[in-house]
């Protein structure tokens, strides 16, 4: 049996339900997560609010009593780029450290926003044309004459066909 | 005062740094950059730019403290000096002459 509360959350009754429950107790049951209802705090015994829509039929049996699974500790590196170690240390034999500090910052937050608003697939790929772009600019400027050439050729493109 | 160029770039990251004075850093100027340019400049060209435009005494920064969060690395702050809000200034005037942002001109 339910009812509406009138709040937002409804209230379900285990009639006939073979648990038992004590005050502020947990439960949890995966025909709560079909019903979009991932978990039901139990406000007394046998009775518990729920947030979700729609009807809910629960199969008592499927019931869990206790505390909530808990979620694995995220650990504190998580979403941090996983750079490859070998594009890293190539960056680091090019290039100063702090020049690889201040561009392993700005990959850093790049990525983790990438990741959350793109996917992660697509942040790698973002990621993976920084690297590039940043070994051929790394390698441009260790040759002045190469790095001279490239300035030409982007002023005459850019003379040509605009900025 | 001796004429010295600035590039479209440098002056796209004073702007960003007028903005911004303080606690602005490598990612939060490249967002901004993006947002006011829709182009999209690497990591690389903006530290070869930030080391530029401190050598010319325009900008300054300084080294945070490395967090856990960011594998113990440090983040660099940066913030734009009085000479380098008179660059800009100098250099916008000169934008109304010439519109072409490679032949802008700042003085430092």
């Amino acid at each position: 049996m339910a009812d509406d509360k009138g709040d937002g959350t409804r209230k379900i009754v285990f009639m006939d339900a073979c648990f038992s429950a004590t005050h502020d107790s947990v439960v949890t049951s995966d025909s709560f997560l079909a019903s979009g209802v991932s978990t039901i705090h139990l406000t007394a015994h046998g009775t518990a609010s729920f947030s979700g829509v729609g009807d809910l039929t629960v199969d008592a049996s499927a019931i869990v009593m206790g505390n909530p699974p808990q979620e694995p500790p995220v650990p504190a590196n998580a979403g941090e780029p996983d750079i490859p170690i070998d594009a890293e240390r190539i960056l680091a034999w090019i290039t100063k450290p702090e020049r690889l500090e201040v561009v392993l910052d700005i990959w850093d937050v790049n990525y983790r926003k990438r990741v959350l608003r793109d996917g992660e697939t697509a942040a790698r790929a973002w990621l993976w044309w920084q690297i590039t772009r940043t070994l051929a600019e790394s390698i441009i400027q260790l040759s002045p004459r190469l790095a001279a050439f490239i300035y030409l050729l982007r002023r005459i493109i850019s003379f040509l066909f605009g900025p | 005062m001796a004429l010295r160029a600035l590039g479209s770039l440098e002056f796209a990251i004073l702007r960003v740094l007028i903005d911004q004075p303080r606690d602005a850093y490598g990612a939060t100027i490249q967002e901004r950059l993006e947002a006011a340019t829709s182009r999209d400049y690497s990591a690389g060209a903006i530290y070869t730019a930030l080391e530029r435009l401190q050598a010319k005494h325009l900008i300054d920064s300084r080294w945070g403290d490395p967090t856990p969060e960011r594998g113990g690395r440090r983040r660099r702050y940066y913030w734009i000096e009085d000479a380098g809000r008179e660059a800009v200034r100098r250099t916008q005037s000169l934008y109304e002459v010439s519109p072409s942002p490679g032949l802008a001109m700042g003085v430092a």
